[in-house]
């Protein structure tokens, strides 16, 4: 009964904050899971603007209502998660992980399957776009967009991968992910698109016509970007006029009040997902946490505080219209932009490679000029 | 020389117990948290699907684009260390002239680059060197160009901040050495009727190769591992192989891949080391130093004909150039002392101007100036338990590496005994060996033995990584060491210790301090080994900043440099302080005292250059 009425006192509260509670929530199944515990739970943390909005409204309140103590661990990289399970000793309770980097960890047994026991009633279902798997649970989506100087370009603003590759038009130096990252960069789905590859035909990845269409683009690029910051980074900087970035950094950039434009259009839709290594020290209170994190009020206070995109589609009746249009998943904005096919990217090729590792070796000749 | 190799051949294998104590310690550390690990990775990587194969090695070495890589990581470690020298040098010469105390004050200057992330420093550097950078904007001010010139983002980028970070490790490694020359040698050429300059490439230039062989030797074995500046600050193909091996480990977590790649990289360098070890093993043992003595010219020149041969054949070139630069040598070492420190502090000015920023995002000159972050830092009990975490295990690491490696240093250098070039090479392997690759093999190590996430741990994961800092610093300074004031003392009925502790040590003060410097830098700035054994309760500060600056970079990081950057220049003000006391001391202890201890070596010298 607790838990009914916090819950019920969550709902108001966001619906005071500006969010919406729909009847729908209301009427939802009325029994929530009790996730009190001892102990504690460690959990990935992010850094800055994303760890504090984690924080807020996962960290925080789950401490609150469980008693479980949350330490924010600072990120590592997935070589240094797998090295850890491998040695038997996971760096968190509560890993999150790319969503190309799941496969791979699932299939070599090395995340435990999620507790799905926990969750609330309808939780589990809730999941859209992409759907709650075994050992996985999608935490949030983001998507790698265009990101221009909107100085710059005030009335004619680049729109679409093929206008980050037109030239003539939009001028100013260019910068997109490096390919180093594989995947999570989305810089060969970014030069198939702009070569005019119809978003449905984009898988399998044709290696040739990627590196083509890059061939075009390169002498234009000031450079390729290593971390989300320095995408937007150049921009403020007039580095660049027009490069890819996460929606994120862009979005976090005009709230800084930089002029920095950004277009859905063909937007990567990327997502990450919380799951718990085997071995982990704190397994109950892990899955406790990924479960209260699964709650469409929690993911709504994040979506609030962030604008990336929840999970729990049920999040969305949460919000007030003005904010959820801001993120990536928001309808209307969802169908203008490309899921990634992570199942691509982790299928092995004839050689027997991992897209994924493949794609780091084509780059690789690439940039010594020996493809 | 008295610990010369055993005359009957059979006693080879015999190691005297006085050798297998003084490695014994650095062996037993190696061992158990490097080497067995590493051979682990290393042997993994000759598996496909569970048989023995050369398969991945022979498709690296096949792959044009990994050829490619490698002569490119290599082509770039060369030039670097090309400029490192070229400008250390002089600097080095500069300090090693003025009076310890002085010298020491402005080495500790040298040093600033090491304060600040790597991020943030490459960010100042936009602010230096972009399109409407500080100096673009000089330069078209003056007139020099008519347009801004392109100096980030390509090549040059990528090498003014290579040179920037690897410079001070030349000057300490030249000035070590430098500083224990007796220039009363230099005196002796110019009564013999060299000037000044001449007096310089015949005397001085040769007697400071160990150092130049030294610092080269650590700044181009530590530039293979680069790959976060040239990636920041390079072009779209800067590509180096330390890239390529964490894009391996850290995206792919493909350790076998990894490990080929770096087990490829450590058989080039033992290659090269192999081949010029003629040169390296007279470059680890003790010349006989000072070309003091009549007898001890002969054995000296032995390792320095080369470069003498060459200065011979130079001859006319160099006396032309020994005219000039006897003339404007004065303005010329002022010049190039101002400018290397320039070059080190300019992009600490920034990030100090960037700490006191208003805004929320890195902009330059800040719109708005307010004390928000320092608060921000020092209201975050994380930013302040890292500091202190990583304060500690380096500060503790540095110490054990010191004394570990010292005393195998003191061995290599002095003793002659079965496979020295190869302890040589296992110790400061940990430079060449790729970081990342060292980070999968401790925890491996670390996590049987429980002391993965621990501060335990930390230290003898930093411990490792400065060895190879201390083995160099100390076989740079042993080599150019007066063994005759030990004998004397010897001769004088002082014990081994107390000769090690009146004469020994104190003469080796400015390598102690060097050792321990970047013994503390190697843990300090360490971010691979961090990823790896990082845990809950074990967070060091370059993890900590990582995590603040993946996604966005706010002045928050600019604040930690700054920060440190105060509490070097308050040792500075206190060092001023101290040593002005001491001065009034010793100016009275010396009317008190008549008769002291020996004369430090180069205490005559005068204070200016």
């Amino acid at each position: 009964m607790i838990d009914l009425n916090r819950r019920k006192f969550l709902a108001t509260g966001a619906a005071a904050g500006g969010a919406f509670a729909l009847p729908s929530l209301l009427s939802a199944p009325a029994i929530a899971q009790s996730l009190s515990g001892t102990g504690q739970v460690v959990v990935y943390d992010g850094g800055g603007a994303w760890g504090e909005a984690k924080n807020i409204a996962y960290f925080e309140p789950f401490q609150a209502e469980t008693g479980i103590e949350v330490i924010r661990q600072p990120s590592g990289t997935v070589g240094s998660l797998r090295a850890g399970i491998l040695a038997g000793q996971p760096a968190y309770d509560v890993a999150n992980i790319g969503g190309s980097s799941i496969d791979g960890l699932a299939r070599d047994g090395l995340l435990a399957p999620i507790d799905y026991g926990w969750f609330n009633a309808g939780d589990r279902d809730a999941f859209n776009p992409v759907a709650a798997g075994e050992h996985f649970v999608p935490a949030l989506f983001y998507s790698l967009i265009i990101g221009y100087d909107a100085d710059r370009f005030s009335s004619n603003a680049p729109l679409n991968w093929g206008d980050v590759w037109d030239v003539d038009v939009f001028g100013g130096g260019r910068s997109l992910a490096t390919g180093a990252w594989g995947p999570d960069g989305g810089t060969f789905e970014a030069a198939l698109l702009a070569d005019g590859v119809p978003p449905d035909q984009l898988y399998p990845i044709d290696w040739d016509r990627a590196f083509r269409s890059l061939d075009r683009l390169k002498p234009e690029i000031i450079k390729f970007w290593e971390s989300g910051a320095e995408a937007v980074q150049l921009i403020a900087d007039r580095q660049i006029s027009v490069g890819s970035a996460w929606n994120g950094r862009i979005s976090g950039a005009q709230e800084q009040g930089l002029k920095i434009g950004g277009s859905w259009d063909q937007g990567i839709l990327q997502w990450d997902a919380w799951a718990v290594p085997t071995g982990a020290a704190n397994t109950e209170n892990a899955m406790k946490f990924i479960a209260f994190a699964s709650r469409p009020e929690n993911q709504a206070v994040f979506a609030q505080n962030i604008l990336y995109g929840p999970t729990n589609a049920r999040a969305f009746d949460l919000l007030a219209p003005d904010r959820a249009m801001l993120l990536p998943t928001y309808p209307t904005q969802r169908d203008k932009q490309v899921v990634q096919n992570y199942g691509f990217w982790n299928a092995a090729d004839a050689g027997q490679e991992a897209n994924y590792a493949r794609a780091v070796i084509e780059w690789e000749r690439w940039l010594a000029g020996a493809r | 020389m008295e610990t010369a190799a055993p005359s009957n051949p059979r006693r080879i294998r015999a190691i005297a117990p006085v050798i297998v104590w003084m490695v014994l310690p650095a062996l037993v550390i190696f061992g158990a948290v490097y080497l067995v690990p590493l051979a682990k990775l290393v042997a993994a990587s000759f598996f496909r699907d569970g048989a023995l194969t050369l398969s991945n090695h022979l498709d690296l070495i096949g792959s044009a684009s990994f050829r490619d890589i490698v002569l490119r990581t290599f082509k770039m470690a060369v030039v670097v260390t090309f400029f490192t020298l070229l400008l250390g040098y002089p600097a080095a010469y500069f300090l090693s002239r003025l009076a310890p105390r002085r010298a020491a004050l402005l080495l500790l200057l040298v040093t600033v680059p090491y304060l600040t992330s790597i991020l943030i420093r490459s960010y100042a550097w936009i602010v230096l060197l972009g399109p409407t950078g500080l100096i673009n904007r000089s330069l078209l001010w003056v007139g020099i160009v008519d347009e801004p010139v392109r100096l980030m983002f390509n090549m040059t980028g990528a090498y003014i901040g290579m040179v920037q970070i690897q410079l001070p490790l030349m000057i300490f490694a030249l000035y070590a050495p430098m500083q224990r020359i007796d220039r009363t040698l230099l005196n002796a050429a110019q009564s013999l009727g060299g000037n000044r300059a001449s007096a310089f490439f015949q005397v001085f230039l040769p007697l400071s190769l160990p150092g130049v062989l030294g610092g080269s030797t650590l700044v181009f074995l530590s530039s293979l591992g680069f790959y976060v500046t040239p990636a920041l600050l390079g072009g779209t193909g800067d590509y180096m192989i330390a890239q390529a091996i964490q894009v391996r480990v850290s995206n792919l977590a493909d350790y076998d891949a990894a490990s080929a790649q770096g087990t490829l990289l450590l058989l080039v360098v033992v290659l090269a080391f192999v081949l010029l070890r003629r040169r390296l093993t007279d470059g680890i043992s003790e010349s006989a130093a000072p070309a003091a003595t009549g007898q001890r010219v002969g054995n000296g020149l032995r390792t320095e004909r080369m470069p003498e041969a060459v200065a011979q054949r130079l001859h006319p070139f160099f006396r032309a150039l020994s005219e000039v630069l006897t003339w404007l040598r004065l303005p010329a070492l002022y010049l190039a002392m101002a400018f290397c420190l320039l070059y080190l502090v300019a992009p600490m000015v920034v990030v100090v101007v960037l700490a006191f920023s208003d805004a929320a995002y890195l902009t330059f000159p800040p719109p708005d100036y307010s004390l928000r972050w320092f608060r921000a830092f020092f209201s975050d009990q994380r930013w302040l338990s890292a500091l202190w975490f990583s304060t500690l295990c380096a500060g503790l690491a540095a110490v054990l590496s010191t004394l570990i490696a010292a005393p195998a240093a003191f061995a290599l250098v002095r003793r002659r005994f079965p496979g020295r070039l190869t302890l040589y090479l296992l110790l400061i392997s940990p430079l060449v060996v790729p970081r990342i690759i060292i980070g999968v093999a401790v925890l491996f190590a670390f996590v049987p033995l429980g002391i993965s996430g621990t501060p335990i741990g930390f230290i003898l994961a930093y411990a490792l990584v400065g060895v190879p800092f201390v083995v160099v610093l100390f076989v740079t300074g042993l080599r150019r060491f007066d063994r005759d004031l030990e004998m004397a003392a010897a001769g004088l009925g002082a014990t081994p210790a107390r000769v090690l502790s009146t004469v020994t040590l104190p003469l080796l003060v400015p390598t102690i301090v060097s050792a321990l410097l970047f013994a503390f830098i190697a843990g300090f700035d360490d971010v691979e080994l961090g990823l790896f054994i990082s845990g809950p309760n074990a967070t060091p500060l370059p993890i900590r900043m990582l995590e603040n600056i993946r996604l966005e970079i706010s002045p928050q990081i600019a604040v930690v440099g700054t920060l440190l950057f105060a509490a070097l220049i308050g040792v500075f003000g206190l060092h001023l302080g101290v040593s002005r006391l001491r001065g009034l001391r010793r100016r009275f202890a010396k009317k008190m005292i008549l008769s002291g201890t020996p004369p430090r070596p180069g205490a005559e010298r005068g204070a200016k250059p």
